[in-house]
C-alpha cells in the first residue's frame, strides 16, 4: 500500500477519501485553495498544500499546481475524485509522467469514455444497444438542423466533452434548436473547456440506471450490481438507490452483463460506472455513457456490498489483484462469486437496500437556484443505518465557485420500506441553516405514496414537484398550533432580547456551565507550582 | 412585554414576561412555555411539555428576500426573521408596542409604496448569460427576463408579474453581484 497519497480534490469527496486513506494506514496530502484553507478536509490531512485563487480553473483545475504539491510532499499517487481533474486524459497521463500513480483509468481509457460520441461507438460495437443519434460532434448548425430531422423531435442535446447535466438541453419544438444549441455550447465549454455537442434521441420517461463495475486493466471486470438514479432534475441527480426497485430478474442481469462486456471489451481499470436508459414499457435499455471515475452516488453500492470503493481503488493502484482489492482484509474474507461471465447477487451482496439524498445549496422551491451563504445551524442525523458524508461545518462560506453539493445522507435498510421509514426519520431530524438547501424537496419526496410505490421515471420530479409556497403568503397547513406558537415565541424572544442588549437565557447544562477552558488553567497552575 | 408576530398575513400577540425565556401568553392565553437558546440560531420551545426544535436567521432586508424579486417593500420599522419549524420555514415580521407605536405616529407621513413596479435582482453573484428582454418590451408573469450562469449552471429569472421592460441594468457577460438590480419592470 501507498505511504502517501495526495488527493486532488475538495469537499465532501475529498473528506471521504482521507478516511479511507487513514483506515489503510496512509498519510493524506489535501491541496485547497484560498477559499478553502479552512476547510475540514485540510484540517483532517496529514499535509495541505495551497495550490492557487478561489476559482477552480486557478487551484482544484491546476494541473501544475498539483503536481507540484504532490513533488513537495512526497505523494506517491493522486487521487482526483470526481468532477474537477477526474476523467481528464491529460491530468492521468502527467501523472505518470511523473512517476505518480493516478487512482483511476488509464488515460486511454480516460479519453475512449471522456468522448462521449466515441464511447457510444464503442459500445455499439461491444454489442449493447445506444440510444439513436449523431455518430459524431455536430460541426455547424446547418448539419445539426439536417441530423435532428432524420433523428425526429423530442431530442437531446449533448455534450461531448462530460457529463453532470452541463451543456444538456430538451429539444421539443424544431424552432428551438439553434437557441438550445447556443445554451448548450456555452455550458459545455464553460464546464468542459470543450463546447462539441452531439444529438441524441429524448425517450419519454425513461429510468435511469447505472452499473458499477470494478476491472482489474486485463479484461477481468466485475459488477457490483446497480444503482437506480432516475429521480433527477435538470439531467443531474438528486435522489439514488441500490438496488433498482422491481427491476425484472432477467433485465438485471441483462444490465450487468452488458456493463461487463463494455468494459471488459475497453480493459477498464478501477471503478467505473455505465449509465443506461431503460424503459420499463418496452424492457428495452440503452448505453448512455461510462463515468470513467468513482460517482458521487457511490454510498449506495458500498451500504449494499459492505465493499469501501475508495479503498478498493487504492489497492488496486497499489498493485494488488482485482479479489484482493475488493475483498476486506484477513484471512477468509476473500469475496467468492465475482465473474464477468456470470453477473448475478454473489456473496458480496447483502441483501440491504441503500437510499442516498443530495443535500445542496439549492432553492428547491426557487427553480433550484444555487444559494450562496455562511453555514450557521449544523446538526446531520445520526444512528442505525444512516451515514453522512459531508464537509459542512457552522462558519462554512458556501461560495458560487464550486459545485453546490453540500453533503450526502445515505441510509439503508433490509428492505427499501425499511430504508425509507429511516430517510423520513433523517431528514426531519436534519437541520441546516443559513443557505437554502434541498432538505424541503427531500422531506417532500419521502411522503409521496409514487416514490414509496418504486413508480420511478426521469420525469419524477418535473411532473410532480410542486414547491410548497412557504415563505410568502400564510404558515403551511401542515403546521399545528403548537408549532406556530413556537416559531411565533422564538421570534419574539430573539427580537426583544435583541432590543433589550441580551440573548435569549441559556439552557443550565449549556456550554456556560462547564468551567471554562479548565485543562488551560491547570495547565497555568502547575506551571506556577513548579 | 407585548410583541406582534406576523406569518403573511396572519398574526399574533406574544406577551413575554419579565424574566427572558418566559413567555406567558400567546393571544391573550396562557401559555406555559419554556424557550431556549440552545446555540445561536437554534432553539428548544416547551409548550405544555410538547417539545418543538425551531430554527431563527436574521432575514436579508426584506427588498432582498431570497428569490429573484425585489418588489415594493412595505415600510416601517418591524424586524424580519426566517424560522424554521417542523421541516418549513416562513418570513416572521416582529414588532413590539413602542415600534408599533412609533410607526403609527409616522403613518401620515409614509404613504402606501408604489405598487406597481417590480425589480429583478440577482439571487447570487454570477455572470449574466443572456438578456431575451428589451427596454419597451411587453413581458408575461413567468417570462424568462435575464439568463444568470452562476456555479456552472445557466438559471432563468423570470417576472413575478406581467408588464413592460422599463429598464435593463445589465448586459450579457457582465459579472454582477448578488442582490444587484438587472431588470425593472413597470405593471
Amino acid at each position: 500500500m501507498f505511504k502517501r497519497v495526495l488527493v486532488a480534490n475538495r469537499g465532501e469527496i475529498a473528506v471521504r477519501i482521507i478516511r479511507s486513506l487513514h483506515e489503510l494506514g496512509a498519510e493524506a496530502v489535501a491541496v485547497y485553495s484560498e477559499a478553502d484553507r479552512g476547510a475540514l478536509h485540510v484540517r483532517l490531512a496529514d499535509l495541505a498544500y495551497h495550490i492557487g485563487r478561489a476559482p477552480a480553473a486557478e487551484s482544484y483545475l491546476s494541473v501544475p499546481a498539483i503536481l507540484e504539491a504532490a513533488r513537495r510532499s512526497g505523494a506517491q499517487a493522486i487521487h482526483p475524485g470526481y468532477g474537477f481533474l477526474s476523467e481528464h486524459a491529460p491530468f492521468a497521463q502527467a501523472c505518470q509522467e511523473a512517476g505518480l500513480v493516478f487512482v483511476g483509468p488509464t488515460p486511454a481509457a480516460l479519453a475512449l469514455m471522456g468522448d462521449k460520441v466515441a464511447a457510444r461507438r464503442f459500445a455499439g460495437a461491444a454489442g449493447v444497444p445506444t440510444v439513436p443519434g449523431t455518430a459524431g460532434p455536430l460541426t455547424d448548425d446547418a448539419t445539426a438542423g439536417a441530423a435532428a430531422e432524420s433523428i425526429g423531435f423530442p431530442l437531446l442535446i449533448k455534450a461531448a466533452g462530460g457529463g453532470g447535466g452541463k451543456g444538456m438541453r430538451a429539444v421539443r419544438d424544431p424552432a428551438d434548436l439553434l437557441g438550445a444549441l447556443a445554451v448548450a455550447r456555452r455550458e459545455a465549454g464553460a464546464a468542459f473547456r470543450d463546447a462539441s455537442v452531439y444529438l441524441e434521441r429524448l425517450v419519454e420517461r425513461p429510468r435511469h440506471i447505472e452499473v458499477q463495475l470494478f476491472g482489474d486493466g486485463s479484461g477481468d471486470v466485475v459488477s457490483l450490481g446497480e444503482r437506480e438514479c432516475s429521480l433527477q432534475r435538470r439531467f443531474q441527480k438528486v435522489v439514488e438507490e441500490a438496488p433498482a426497485p422491481h427491476l425484472p430478474p432477467d433485465v438485471r442481469r441483462a444490465l450487468w452483463g452488458a456493463a461487463v462486456a463494455v468494459a471488459a471489451a475497453a480493459k477498464y481499470r478501477g471503478a467505473g460506472t455505465i449509465e443506461f436508459l431503460y424503459q420499463p414499457s418496452s424492457g428495452a435499455f440503452y448505453f448512455l455513457e461510462m463515468n470513467a471515475r468513482l460517482q458521487v452516488e457511490h454510498p449506495v453500492t458500498e451500504m449494499v456490498t459492505g465493499v469501501d470503493l475508495v479503498q478498493a481503488q487504492l489497492r488496486l493502484a497499489a498493485g494488488a489483484p482485482l479479489e484482493q482489492a475488493i475483498a476486506a482484509p484477513g484471512p477468509g474474507a476473500l469475496v467468492p462469486g465475482l465473474h464477468p461471465s456470470a453477473p448475478g447477487p454473489g456473496a458480496w451482496d447483502l441483501g440491504l437496500h441503500a437510499i442516498e439524498a443530495r443535500i445542496m445549496a439549492e432553492d428547491p422551491a426557487a427553480g433550484w437556484l444555487p444559494s450562496t451563504g455562511t453555514l450557521q445551524v449544523v446538526r446531520e442525523p445520526g444512528g442505525l443505518g444512516v451515514r453522512i458524508d459531508s464537509a459542512c461545518e457552522p462558519g462554512l462560506e458556501v461560495t458560487v465557485d464550486y459545485d453546490p453539493l453540500l453533503a450526502k445522507l445515505i441510509v439503508w435498510g433490509r428492505s427499501r420500506e425499511e430504508a425509507i421509514a429511516r430517510l423520513r426519520r433523517a431528514v426531519d431530524e436534519y437541520v441546516l441553516t443559513g443557505v437554502r438547501t434541498t432538505l424541503p424537496f427531500h422531506r417532500w419526496l419521502v411522503r409521496q405514496p409514487a416514490f414509496c410505490a418504486g413508480d420511478l421515471s426521469t420525469a419524477f420530479i418535473a411532473e410532480r414537484w410542486q414547491p410548497p409556497a412557504e415563505d410568502q403568503a400564510i404558515p403551511p397547513a401542515e403546521l399545528d398550533a403548537g408549532q406556530l406558537q413556537a416559531a411565533a415565541l422564538v421570534a419574539a424572544e430573539e427580537v426583544v432580547g435583541r432590543a433589550r442588549g441580551a440573548a435569549v437565557r441559556r439552557p443550565g447544562r449549556g456550554p456556560e456551565a462547564i468551567p471554562p477552558a479548565s485543562r488551560w488553567r491547570t495547565l497555568g497552575r502547575r506551571e506556577a507550582q513548579r | 412585554m407585548k410583541v406582534r408576530v406576523t406569518w403573511g398575513g396572519e398574526d399574533v400577540t406574544v406577551e413575554l414576561g419579565d424574566a427572558p425565556g418566559s413567555a406567558t401568553r400567546v393571544n391573550g392565553e396562557r401559555l406555559p412555555a419554556d424557550v431556549r437558546r440552545i446555540a445561536p440560531g437554534l432553539y428548544s420551545v416547551l409548550l405544555d411539555g410538547r417539545s418543538y426544535e425551531v430554527t431563527l436567521e436574521p432575514s436579508e432586508s426584506p427588498d432582498a428576500a431570497p428569490g429573484d424579486v425585489a418588489g415594493p417593500v412595505a415600510s416601517g420599522a418591524t424586524t424580519e426573521v426566517i424560522v424554521g419549524v417542523g421541516g418549513r420555514t416562513g418570513h416572521l415580521q416582529v414588532e413590539d408596542e413602542r415600534t408599533r407605536a412609533a410607526r403609527a405616529a409616522a403613518a401620515d407621513v409614509i404613504s402606501g409604496p408604489a405598487a406597481a413596479e417590480v425589480t429583478i435582482a440577482a439571487p447570487m453573484p454570477g455572470r449574466v448569460a443572456a438578456v431575451p428582454v428589451a427596454v419597451g418590451v411587453a413581458v408575461e408573469r413567468g417570462q424568462t427576463v435575464v439568463v444568470l450562469e452562476a456555479m456552472k449552471m445557466e438559471s432563468a429569472l423570470t417576472t413575478p408579474r406581467a408588464g413592460r421592460v422599463a429598464e435593463v441594468m445589465v448586459s450579457p457577460g457582465q459579472a454582477v453581484q448578488r442582490r444587484q438590480a438587472l431588470v425593472r419592470i413597470v405593471g
